[in-house]
């Protein structure tokens, strides 16, 4: 705390020292954990009210150098100044007293309360003998939204909410506090492509009104949609800064990764066997009771890859729920049959298997939450690696006492065929960054040579880096003769991945195209439209059978 | 300005080896196993030197002295000399059995209150086979009354499995209520129906066929026929069942560690979205793992009636008894594994012990055995020592930063994060090789959202 006492707090918040042009500059930051280098003398400067990208693998550093300025971490050494003023930041309540705000990319929020209470927690509008006013506070609220033009219902309780505007109420909430400069980290990971875009309008207006914006990402897109300037870091070290007009995705991915990447999937045109996995009229109830599916109909045969494409929210989640046997179909039907092994030509009827016994028929899934549903974060990698699979006879003896080497050697082997970086196999998983935990879920259902891999958003929130790596794995598992199934809101991986795309709608395959079909058509189906004159075979399939 | 790169100019860290990493994993979890449950004890210890010396008379020194006595007599008493060991043992022996029932139902995130009751429920029915069938020979009565015990604790665990899973009654409640269940039937068994004739709240022994022989006497009709024997075998009071309970302990053990039961459980504990996943049922999980720890709790309970004097059942005996619930501060000392479970049992049953002995020759009461026991359990209660551990490793730390002590002790971790995102904390996220493992990370969480948690009331002064 001794640092406080040098700090200029005071002078550094009021905006006519506005000698500097940048709202931030931090100079030489340098941060050390043991074992490694997470900011070596990192230079970051950032223009008043411009959007600046920060953008980096998982493990270059962004995160901390953020958390530095938002002084959840403090520097090893390396300088800070806050409109050309140096400061230190020991602490959230100094960066907040300088007008900096952060949303984190998990949320802070208390799921109980409402979006009023929230957003004023911590600096409450009090009345007399200091008890809480919630009228002055739903006011508050109400103007900061008017503001901004964050429409938001005050009274409404963040667990009801949608994940977007969860994020809404976090940047209500910093701007409550009076931030000038907004910090997201990887703020896009979460949201659907429609509430990225409602996010983009909602930050160029916060730019257009003096805020200055820091945005976290690897997505680089976003930062050609989005930003005026980037700083690219890799390994703890700036790499570059650029200015967006002036650059290009292969650049800051070249510069990211230290090598020349492949944006686009290279693949050759499938050659697809029989039919691998069989859906017939499938129905199906989310956990709130409401009919998910409505008659889901389609097949996947041995050798492609069917995209599944959808806005989040119409069904996917809970097909791929049903078919890996998480969820109980109400009707329909489900069946796989084995396109290559010893039990070719073996069908089996999955509808009413629970996720054991779907596995031992050949069916691999990587799901869409590794850290909710995919790992067990404080168990070792080692245990991880045989997740769902602890029974067979290569992991225990009769199925009851696990053989310990065996499984090590397995970790050891997926490790090292998946380039997952880890000192050792014995660490928990949690100690691992986001990109490597997924690694291990795609090594270890990929390695159990399945007949039918089901992938639920195989590469969110992990690096270019890894998504370039999960991609090829892919095609090569279709190439070897798997039949697979990608689910994925991100439409670029679906139609540089995928050889069909199913799109889904409201519990429903509204239809089946190829990948050629042009962006609008596919938007135009994700939302319930039906472009005219498209009247395919597919669709009259699907229509048939969900009529049946 | 197209590009802007960064001289090395700081050292890069050693690159740890596989091998010294191994190595330093396996310290750290033995650190932090045994490094907690140490500093409490010692913490604990302190206290109740402080304790002593205020009550204590005359000059400061001899106020020390005092409290030196009574620590060299409480262990004296405790595990001084053969004698006092095998009455430390007897008292050892139940908490191992009550202390892996806590901890067993505990790797699936299920707390257990209930082992008081299981244990209970164990030696009742045991109780109530030796009297009924009084007549039958021993070897026969022996394997039945043990088999129906464990049996017993089982189903009374099974039944709070059962409504855990499926009417989703937490465990805390049904096991309190069962709990009270079985002491009002004991107290009506022994004041009714299994009461001894002529006598007060009580039932009559067990036939002398069921008692278990001492340790000391087995070891004489058996190795003391090749070895030297022991003279007086019946003062060492401690009897077979103590093998039986480190062979439980063993069990558990390999049953935890190096079984698919033992692994499925720990999924079901750690995530239960990940064991549906993994097609784990977590019901049919949640019951086996009570039934389990009852299973032990019973085993406990019906090796004691059978094992020690008065080998039979007295009124209101389960209702005063806290066995079922020292052992919920065994398993937390001996955090959930055998090893430790053993060594908390042999402190807590040992500090009973000694006690008696420390009151008698220090004029201490015994009672501050129970003192240290409370603040022992405090301390791991609060989770206040991670801080005070930080606090001293980076006092040392300081000067040579990074080391992988920090790691340790979880100094790399630095979190401003309220409860609600605890759990899913990102903040290794952006360091390919944190040397940080599960406990270090709680740690973590327990050290800095203090200071966090300050700054938010901070604000609200302010505000």
């Amino acid at each position: 705390m001794h640092e406080q006492e040098k700090a200029p707090l005071a002078q550094a918040a009021s905006p006519d020292l506005a000698a500097s042009p940048y709202a931030v500059e931090m100079r030489d930051i340098c941060k050390a954990w043991p074992g490694v280098v997470a900011n070596d003398h990192v230079n970051l400067r950032v223009q008043r009210g411009e959007i600046h990208a920060l953008v980096g693998e998982n493990g270059a550093g962004k995160t901390t150098l953020m958390n530095i300025l938002y002084g959840l971490v403090r520097p090893d050494s390396g300088e800070i100044y806050v409109n050309g003023e140096r400061v230190h930041i020991s602490g959230p309540r100094d960066a907040i007293r300088l007008h900096i705000g952060m949303v984190h990319q998990h949320f802070m929020l208390i799921p109980p309360l409402t979006v009023a209470e929230n957003i004023v927690l911590g600096q409450e509008p009090g009345g007399p003998l200091a008890v809480y006013d919630r009228r002055r506070a739903r006011e508050l609220v109400l103007q900061l939204s008017a503001r901004y033009g964050l429409p938001i219902d005050p009274d409404a309780r963040i667990e009801k909410l949608s994940v977007g505007l969860q994020q809404r109420v976090e940047i209500l909430k910093a701007l409550y506090r009076a931030a000038d400069i907004l910090i997201l980290d990887e703020p896009t990971g979460v949201l659907t492509p429609q509430e990225t875009y409602e996010l983009f309008d909602v930050l160029r207006a916060l730019s257009r009104q003096g805020k200055t914006v820091i945005f976290i990402t690897h997505k680089l897109r976003e930062v050609l949609d989005l930003t005026d300037r980037v700083t690219v870091l890799r390994r703890g070290r700036n790499v570059g800064e650029l200015v967006t007009r002036e650059t290009n995705q292969a650049e800051i991915a070249r510069l990211m990764v230290g090598r020349e990447v492949l944006l686009r999937v290279e693949k050759r045109p499938a050659r697809p066997g029989p039919v691998v996995l069989r859906v017939e009229n499938l129905h199906a109830s989310s956990d709130r009771g409401l009919e998910a599916l409505q008659g889901v109909s389609f097949e996947v045969h041995a050798g492609e890859i069917l995209g599944i494409a959808g806005v989040e929210g119409n069904g996917q989640s809970e097909l791929v729920e049903v078919l890996s046997g998480m969820r109980r179909a109400t009707a329909g039907r489900v069946t796989v049959t084995h396109a290559s092994g010893e039990q070719i030509g073996k069908t089996y009827d999955i509808t009413s298997m629970n996720a054991r016994e779907v596995r031992l028929v050949g069916v691999a899934h990587i799901p869409e939450d590794r850290r909710g549903t995919g790992l067990v974060l404080s168990d070792t990698i080692e245990n991880n690696a045989i997740l769902g699979r602890e029974r067979w006879p290569r992991f225990a003896w009769a199925r009851f006492i696990l053989r310990l080497g065996e499984i090590a050697h397995w970790a050891r082997r997926l490790v090292r065929e998946f380039d997952v970086r880890t000192p050792s196999t014995r660490l928990p998983v949690r100690a691992l960054s986001g990109g490597n935990q997924q690694k291990i879920i795609v090594a270890r259902e990929f390695a159990a040579d399945p007949q039918l891999l089901i992938a639920a958003q195989p590469t969110r929130g992990v690096d270019i880096g890894a998504i370039e790596f999960i991609h090829r794995r892919l095609v090569e598992q279709r190439d070897a003769g798997k039949a697979i199934l990608l689910v994925s809101a991100e439409l670029d991986e679906i139609r540089s991945l995928s050889d069909r795309i199913a799109v889904m709608y409201e519990g429903r395959i509204v239809d089946i195209v190829t990948p050629e079909a042009s962006e609008e058509e596919l938007g135009l189906l994700m939302t319930g439209g039906r472009p005219s004159g498209a009247s395919r075979e597919e669709q009259a399939q699907a229509t048939g059978d969900s009529g049946a | 300005m197209a590009l802007q790169t960064a001289q090395p100019r700081s050292p890069t860290p050693p690159a740890l080896e596989t091998r010294s990493t191994a190595w330093l994993l396996w310290l750290r979890r033995v650190g932090s196993g045994l490094g907690r449950p140490l500093l409490a004890l010692v913490l604990a210890l302190i206290a109740g030197v402080v304790v002593i010396m205020i009550t204590a008379s005359g000059s400061l020194i001899d106020r020390f002295n005092a409290a030196l006595l009574a620590y060299g007599y409480l262990f004296v008493g405790a595990f001084g000399n053969a004698a006092n060991l095998s009455f430390s043992l007897v008292n050892v022996t139940p908490l191992i059995f009550t202390g892996l029932s806590v901890a067993i139902a505990y790797r699936a995130r299920l707390f257990n209150i209930g082992a008081e009751g299981q244990f209970a429920a164990g030696t009742i029915l045991a109780a109530i086979i030796g009297l009924k069938c009084s007549t039958w020979p021993g070897w026969l009565l022996v394997p039945l009354m043990i088999v129906a015990g464990a049996l017993a604790g089982a189903v009374w665990g099974g039944i709070v499995g059962l409504l855990k899973a499926w009417r989703g009654a937490h465990e805390v409640v049904t096991t309190i209520m069962l709990n009270w269940i079985i002491f009002y039937v004991s107290d009506w068994l022994v004041s009714g129906p299994l009461q001894a004739p002529g006598q007060a709240d009580q039932t009559s022994s067990m036939p002398p066929q069921t008692n278990l022989p001492k340790l000391s006497v087995l070891y004489n009709q058996t190795l003391g026929h090749f070895l030297p024997t022991i003279s007086q075998p019946e003062q060492y009071i401690v009897d077979i069942s103590f093998l039986f309970a480190l062979a439980a302990l063993v069990v558990y053990w390999f049953l935890m560690t190096r079984t698919t039961f033992g692994y499925e459980t720990r999924v079901v504990g750690e995530n239960p979205r990940a064991a549906q996943y993994a097609g784990i049922s977590v019901k049919r999980n949640v019951v086996l793992v009570m039934a389990l720890a009852g299973l032990f709790a019973g085993l406990g309970g019906t090796l004691q009636l059978m094992g020690q004097y008065p080998y039979e059942v007295i009124g209101q005996v389960f209702r005063n008894d806290t066995t079922g619930f020292d052992a919920i501060g065994v398993a937390l000392l001996g955090r959930m594994t055998a090893i430790g479970i053993f060594l908390g049992a042999l402190l807590f049953g040992g500090m009973r012990q000694g006690g008696s002995l420390m009151q008698l020759k220090a004029n201490v009461p015994g009672d501050l055995v129970y003192i240290i026991e409370a603040l022992v359990l405090f301390s791991i209660a609060v989770q206040f020592l991670p801080v005070i551990q930080q606090a001293i490793v980076k006092r040392f730390s300081a000067a040579r930063r990074p080391t992988v002590v920090a790691a340790l002790a979880g100094g790399v971790v630095d979190l401003d994060q309220e409860p609600t995102n605890g759990a899913e904390a990102p903040m290794m996220n952006d360091q390919p090789l944190p040397e940080t493992d599960k406990a270090a990370l709680a740690d973590g969480q327990g050290q800095v959202q203090t200071p966090a948690q300050e700054r938010q009331h901070q604000q609200n002064g302010e505000a």
